[in-house]
């Protein structure tokens, strides 16, 4: 564990502490109180609102608390009743942060509310005892940045404190029309409620990772020990932060920080192990390579929790992805969404932490193909069994009726720009690779080992084109015309739209290449008998 | 227009602290400032910078002093009268109207600099606009009478029978991208938008640096809403949705005249055409239309439709087919999912209405293309300063410095007044260690607009590459003084002033 001093400690990336509540929640004169001793102050929080966690690259929010309450309202811009729960923020500005951190309140908003869009309807000062606080009154222009479901305007107050090192924004949220007014008394209270209290505990920072090409330049080994450095900080971050009422539990390869029953946060942890097993089983071309950091399954207690927890002003970190899953216990139980998320969660830090540039320039239809059929498999003990979505079904077949399902020999072929414009694309590919990897296909010598064959060559293709591609980069001629730069612009136009043609390309002539028109046709009657 | 009682005399008037400017493309300065001929000097801590006359919406200078510049003024001031306002005044009648002169200036700058807080924002509802905008009222002005004339103009050209209940369309028209972007949520490069769905919204930005740019975009933003009046429920495929858009994009309303000309060519769109011919790339009519989202319907979509508004047969069949879409009962229409679904076509639809209407169902699209193609290539052959402008800055961007180059040189000697293009083509010379010429054009540049920081850093770039340290700091530091909230600026400006302290 690395402790390091407040001013760094502000502008990297961690707030946790060892475990020991250094900052959390209690009650003082029957008052819900937030104390933080690494940052020195202690604010009021509405009475009965719940303590969420943080997300795990979270940069400025040191605290996160969702009211207890469900405040019902009619929605103009969708005609249905929603509800909504407000939340509160405590944010930590640092005085001296390192260039692009975020300093000041107002650019806190700019980069974390743009996407809203909002404005600062008002802004002044108050005064909470011997303290100063900027008070800010801001309107989102509709909905939430963090759901876009939800058009209904939202309405933001916050004040913020000027402490020795670092400045504290106090910052409440809730829907502008229905539900602010109602709470607005008890927001006041809390907002001018913040007093200084000495500092007791050292701030703890996670190992950050190099960027994405830094990394991927490393040699295996390195980069493996940098990923695993990281995936230990990440987990004593993610359990020491722990709100009160969450459980740790270690669950094969899977953290899994639990809010919900056991039964259901271990059956999403067999949900992602099996998935995580078949992945290794399925793509051998892709197993041996980079070091997976185990993930951290976040199992909130209904959809409002996980709502909240996804507020954050923090990034993906370098590996891409980030090894974050976070759900919540669906109604639905295993026909929940839950599921689907995380299995899919599951299948994108899989590739991407394996091979973050292989995973890039996967073919359309191997993605959304592992991807569809993720999301439609459960877990049967250590396996995974796959079902077919009824309505992907009716949707292919509808397709193929009306004559607009690309025959297979076209579908491995195309672009993702060709396959995106596709009604059916993504059906089409869950249901060829779930075909690809059932036991029939397995049977047939043309269609036994063929996910794999064709993996290992476009893992082949990549690397034979990346290296002409330097060496045409090295060997190019400065131009000294006009003539001749317009020449080597239309040259550069077309090896980069042919990038993606050649790999398509070559990696289909290395693994089809022998097929005859019969074979095809089998392999179309083989698949589409398949559902 | 405000102005403060003009001080034409060729010389300088010292001027005590707390002046302010304001510029026509609503920027604010608060620095010392002094009359000169023809315009204001404002004093830096790391140089004067002359502001030209054309520049300036007002300059409020405390302690402003008039000299006598004639024989009557003279003898005015021998009888211990002082000017004001047209008038021979006493001198401490005079000091007490100027105090309150200057009060009333700095209330108005003061209010104006407010108003481009979104909070603070300006409203005005015409007959067909409701706007909200915090742009300065003198440039607003313009924009509000252009989009009233476009709104009678598409409709009268188009025969449109407005709904009824039709109330003025919310626009929000922010003072800058920075602005636009945080108020509105636009991201991703969004210049402008059109909420298709009710309750109807149009947003867009003011951009000083080119404020032709600023019209483009509104008036291709305000021709989606146009295009709703033909039918409310019904959503326009994105060909040729947005081609029409930019066709009206490129339209100009002369406020002395009152008077709007549309369908000019996209002298933008033209050089991204001329790219995709450099490249080797010709798209047909038919791979246009099938497209569901392409780009190119920005750029070869808008020539199309250029093409068949200009042409005196194809015209009138082009709009025909354009009304159809949203309302012949011939064409084939399917609803759009989601909370507010729309009628639309599929471009396969599209492409049917299109051969039926132009009439070229037998003969095919060969020769309807071939002379599309010409069109293209007479458009290309004809490029004003404007159009050599974006053409340069285009090949600039897509890495070509010998086409940019010769460009911007071309786009220069014909009189482009942009002070990007002069930095640009700068900065291509001093690239390539033309640092005389380099030097040259960017101050070219500055002329234009003198209070370009990037323009100054570009020229520390150039001073520190000539050895000339001292000025190359100066220059440097100046950006920054002109701009202290431009956190790239700022990092670039760090590094170069560490490069000349390391020299």
């Amino acid at each position: 564990m690395r402790f390091t001093t407040l001013a760094f400690a502000l502008a990297s990336v961690a707030w946790a502490t060892e475990p020991g509540l250094a900052a959390g929640i209690e009650t003082r004169n029957g008052r819900h109180q937030h104390e933080d001793t690494r940052l020195g102050f202690r604010v009021r929080v509405p009475q009965g609102w719940e303590r969420i966690p943080l997300q795990m690259q979270e940069r400025y929010i040191v605290a996160k608390y969702l009211s207890d309450k469900r405040y019902e309202y009619p929605d103009k811009a969708s005609g249905y009743d929603k509800h909504n729960r407000p939340f509160m923020l405590v944010i930590a500005l640092p005085k001296d942060g390192q260039r692009g951190t975020y300093t000041d309140y107002k650019t806190y908003l700019k980069g974390t509310y743009e996407r809203a869009g909002y404005h600062v309807a008002d802004e002044g000062t108050a005064s909470a005892g011997d303290l100063e606080a900027a008070t800010f009154d801001v309107r989102t222009r509709e909905g939430n940045v963090h759901d876009y479901l939800d058009m209904a305007p939202r309405r933001i107050t916050t004040w913020v404190y000027d402490l020795e090192s670092v400045r504290i924004a106090v910052h409440f949220e809730a829907k502008e029309e229905h539900v602010f007014a109602k709470i607005e008394k008890e927001l006041s209270r809390c907002l001018a409620s913040l007093k200084p209290i000495a500092v007791e505990d050292a701030l703890h920072v996670c190992a950050e990772l190099p960027g994405r090409g830094a990394l991927a330049a490393l040699d295996v080994k390195e980069r493996n020990r940098l990923l695993r450095e990281s995936e230990e900080s990440l987990h004593a971050r993610a359990q020491a932060e722990l709100p009160r009422g969450w459980k740790a539990k270690r669950a094969g390869r899977f953290l899994v920080l639990n809010h919900a029953d056991a039964g259901y946060a271990k059956k999403l942890a067999q949900q992602g192990e099996a998935v995580y097993a078949w992945l290794e089983d399925a793509f051998p071309a892709f197993a041996p390579r980079g070091y997976v950091r185990a993930p951290i399954l976040r199992v909130c207690s209904d959809w409002d929790e996980a709502q909240a927890m996804s507020v954050g002003s923090g990034f993906d970190d370098a590996s891409g992805v980030g090894i974050d899953i976070v759900t919540y216990k669906s109604e639905l139980g295993a026909q929940g969404g839950s599921f689907d998320r995380v299995s899919t969660r599951v299948k994108e830090i899989w590739f991407s932490e394996k091979d973050p540039e292989l995973y890039a320039t996967l073919p359309r239809w191997v993605e959304r193909g592992v991807h569809d059929m993720l999301a439609d498999s459960r877990a049967k003990g250590k396996k995974l069994v796959f079902k077919d979505d009824d309505d992907d079904l009716e949707d292919l077949r509808e397709s193929i009726r009306g004559g607009e399902m690309p025959p297979l020999r076209d579908f491995v072929r195309m672009s993702d720009r060709d396959f995106d414009a596709l009604d059916t694309g993504y059906e089409q590919a869950g249901l060829f690779m779930q075909f690809l990897k059932s036991k029939a296909a397995a049977r047939d010598k043309r269609t036994k080992g063929l996910v794999d064959t064709y993996m290992n060559h476009l893992v082949d293709v990549v690397a034979e084109v990346g290296e002409v591609e330097k060496k045409q980069r090295a060997e190019a001629k400065e131009p000294e015309t006009e003539a001749e730069e317009d020449a080597l612009y239309r040259e550069r136009v077309s090896r980069r739209a042919g990038y993606e043609r050649q790999i398509l390309d070559e990696t289909f002539e290395r693994t089809f290449g022998a097929w005859t028109d019969r074979e095809w046709r089998a392999l179309e009657k083989a698949f589409r008998g398949s559902f | 227009m405000l102005r403060l009682e003009t001080l034409a005399a060729a010389y300088l008037v010292v001027a005590t602290n707390a002046d302010i400017l304001c510029l026509k493309d609503g920027r604010f300065l608060e620095k010392e400032l002094a009359r000169c001929d023809g315009g204001v000097v404002v004093q830096f801590e790391n140089g004067e910078v002359f502001v030209p006359e054309a520049m300036i919406l007002e300059a409020v200078i405390e302690g402003a002093e008039i000299e006598p510049a004639t024989q009557t003024e003279r003898e005015q001031i021998a009888k211990g009268l002082v000017r004001y306002g047209g008038r021979w005044v006493r001198p401490e009648r005079r000091a007490e109207l100027i105090r309150e002169l200057i009060a009333e200036r700095r209330t108005a700058m003061e209010e104006l600099r407010a108003h481009r807080l979104w909070r603070n924002r300006y409203k005005e509802t015409t007959k067909h606009f409701a706007f909200e905008h915090t742009i300065p009222p003198n440039a607003f002005a313009g924009y509000r009478d252009a989009m009233e004339a476009y709104f009678q103009d598409f409709v009268k050209t188009w025969r449109i029978k407005l709904p009824r209940k039709l109330g003025p369309v919310r626009v929000g028209f922010h003072a800058d991208r920075e602005s636009f972007e945080q108020i509105s949520g636009a991201s991703g490069g969004t210049v402008g938008f059109f909420r298709f769905v009710e309750p109807f919204e149009l947003n867009f930005y003011f951009d000083r640096r080119d404020p032709r740019y600023t019209e483009e975009v509104m008036f291709h933003e305000t021709n989606h809403y146009l295009q709703k009046l033909f039918e409310l429920s019904f959503h326009y495929p994105h060909w040729p949705g947005e081609s029409l858009a930019e066709y009206y994009g490129a339209s100009v309303w002369d406020p002395e005249k009152e008077e709007l000309t549309t369908g000019l060519a996209q002298e933008g769109r033209l050089a991204q055409i001329e790219r995709d011919i450099a490249a080797g790339k010709m798209w047909g009519i038919e791979e246009l239309i099938l497209d569901e989202r392409a780009f190119e319907h920005y750029t070869w979509g808008w020539s199309l439709v250029h093409f068949l508004m200009h042409h005196p047969k194809h015209k009138k069949r082009f709009q025909k087919f354009y009304v159809d879409l949203a309302r012949s009962k011939k064409v084939e229409r399917y609803l759009t999912g989601g909370a507010d679904p729309l009628w639309t076509c599929t471009q396969e639809e599209v492409l049917r209405v299109f051969k039926v209407s132009l009439r070229v169902e037998k003969r095919g699209l060969k020769e309807l293309e071939r002379e599309w193609h010409v069109h293209v290539q007479d458009l290309l052959d004809n490029l004003t300063v404007r159009g050599l402008e974006k053409a340069a800055m285009q090949a600039y961007w897509a890495d070509r410095p010998i086409r940019a180059r010769r460009l911007f040189e071309e786009a220069i000697e014909a009189g482009s007044e942009q002070p990007l293009v002069h930095l640009r083509y700068g900065y291509l010379l001093y690239r390539d260690d033309a640092f005389g010429a380099a030097g040259k054009a960017v101050r070219q540049g500055l002329e234009h607009d003198p209070l370009d920081p990037y323009s100054y850093l570009l020229l520390g770039r150039i001073l520190r590459a000539k050895g000339e340290r001292d000025p190359a700091r100066k220059s440097v530091q100046l950006a920054l003084e002109l701009d202290p909230d431009d956190a790239w600026l700022e990092e670039s400006a760090r590094k170069l002033l560490e490069s000349i302290e390391e020299q």
